[in-house]
């Protein structure tokens, strides 16, 4: 698990550039894939379960995590990529 | 304290919960619910009670925050951002002095910061991204998955309707979303379904709520902080479908991840 990389993509997303997040993400495949496993996993863990906001827009858990699957990156799960490497953060203790 | 709830267009559910926790910290809460919860009744309502303290949710922009059927109500003239809702200023003139909860999405990226720099606001609570949360699986359900995150950001509420200060109010917030993902992680929680779910919610809508302003701001007497009992589950109270084009949702852009 390369800790300063997901540091680096945790920088890139606070900064809102999530084009350099992703690409400085998928730059470790294998990490890539360990980290978009745990929020498919997350994501279907609410079956038939919709994610809302407080302007109205709805989406499926289910529909979130097929995009995650086809490489579909969309605004909201970057919110969801920042807390799954808080996750991993506070999983490694660091 | 003045609360303004709408209670449609997916704002059914913090409605709903405010309703039935202001009056458990606020004996004299004034409550502005669903139809209520209009531009003007909020003005008038301002105009006569004069209070420190309001809360208020709805859709927002960074430029901007509604109330009932996404009728503007506080917005700064920036057309170039949203031609329909910051068309021009509204309401930017009854904050002097007040300290605000402004529970909308992305208010604390613009609005909340000048509300405080140029109009006067004492201190104001805001998010600076999308607010999420979990819809109840039934429609009107709202159990604990779902009033999670509402019952950590309502911590600001419970504070300062207890006497802290914004600053000890924004402590108090920022612990409460730590409990609850403590709850759901590691506590009884854990076995819900979502759990998993709920917990990346909390940890995200964590890193975006703010306080901007006076961090001593108060708006009672120190006092004695009540201990706060909400019965759950409760039932959504309003509502109507979502439209899908709503006026407010950000042009969203589509990251394609190409791999290899």
């Amino acid at each position: 698990m390369d800790a300063r990389r997901l540091k680096q993509v945790e920088a890139f997303l606070r900064a809102g550039d999530y084009n350099s997040a992703l690409r400085w993400l998928m730059a470790d495949p294998e990490l890539y894939n360990y980290v978009v496993t745990r929020m498919i996993n997350a994501l279907l863990s609410y079956p038939g379960g919709k994610i809302s906001d407080l302007n109205g827009n709805v989406w499926n858990t289910a529909d979130l995590a097929m995009e995650l699957r086809r490489g579909r990156w969309l605004p909201v799960h970057f919110n969801f990529l920042l807390s799954e490497i808080d996750m991993i953060e506070r999983e490694l203790g660091v | 304290m003045l609360y303004l709830l709408p209670n449609k267009r997916g704002i059914e559910v913090p409605g709903t919960i405010m309703k039935h926790l202001a009056p458990l910290i606020d004996p004299e809460a004034k409550i502005l619910f669903g139809d209520e919860a209009t531009a003007g009744n909020a003005r008038k309502a301002i105009a006569e009670l004069d209070p420190p303290y309001v809360f208020t949710t709805g859709h927002g922009i960074p430029c901007a925050t509604t109330l009932q059927d996404n009728e503007p109500f506080v917005s700064l003239a920036i057309p170039e951002m949203n031609r329909q809702v910051c068309d021009r200023e509204r309401n930017l003139d009854l904050w002097k002095g007040r300290v605000i909860h402004l529970h909308s999405c992305w208010c604390g990226k613009l609005l909340a910061p000048v509300l405080v720099s140029q109009f006067g606001a004492w201190a104001v609570f805001a998010h600076d991204d999308e607010f999420l949360f979990l819809l109840p699986r039934d429609g009107k359900t709202i159990d604990v998955i779902v009033a999670a995150p509402f019952l950590a950001e309502f911590t600001v509420d419970i504070a300062m309707l207890g006497g802290k200060t914004a600053g000890e109010a924004q402590e108090r917030r920022m612990e409460a979303y730590d409990k609850w993902v403590d709850y759901f992680l590691n506590g009884p929680g854990s076995k819900l379904d979502g759990a998993a779910m709920i917990v990346r919610i909390l940890l995200a809508d964590k890193k975006i709520s703010k306080l901007y302003g006076d961090e001593t701001a108060t708006v009672v007497e120190q006092g004695q902080e009540k201990a706060v009992k909400l019965s759950l589950p409760l039932e959504v109270e309003g509502g109507e479908s979502v439209s899908p084009a709503l006026l407010l949702i950000p042009v969203g852009l589509l990251f394609l991840a190409e791999r290899g």
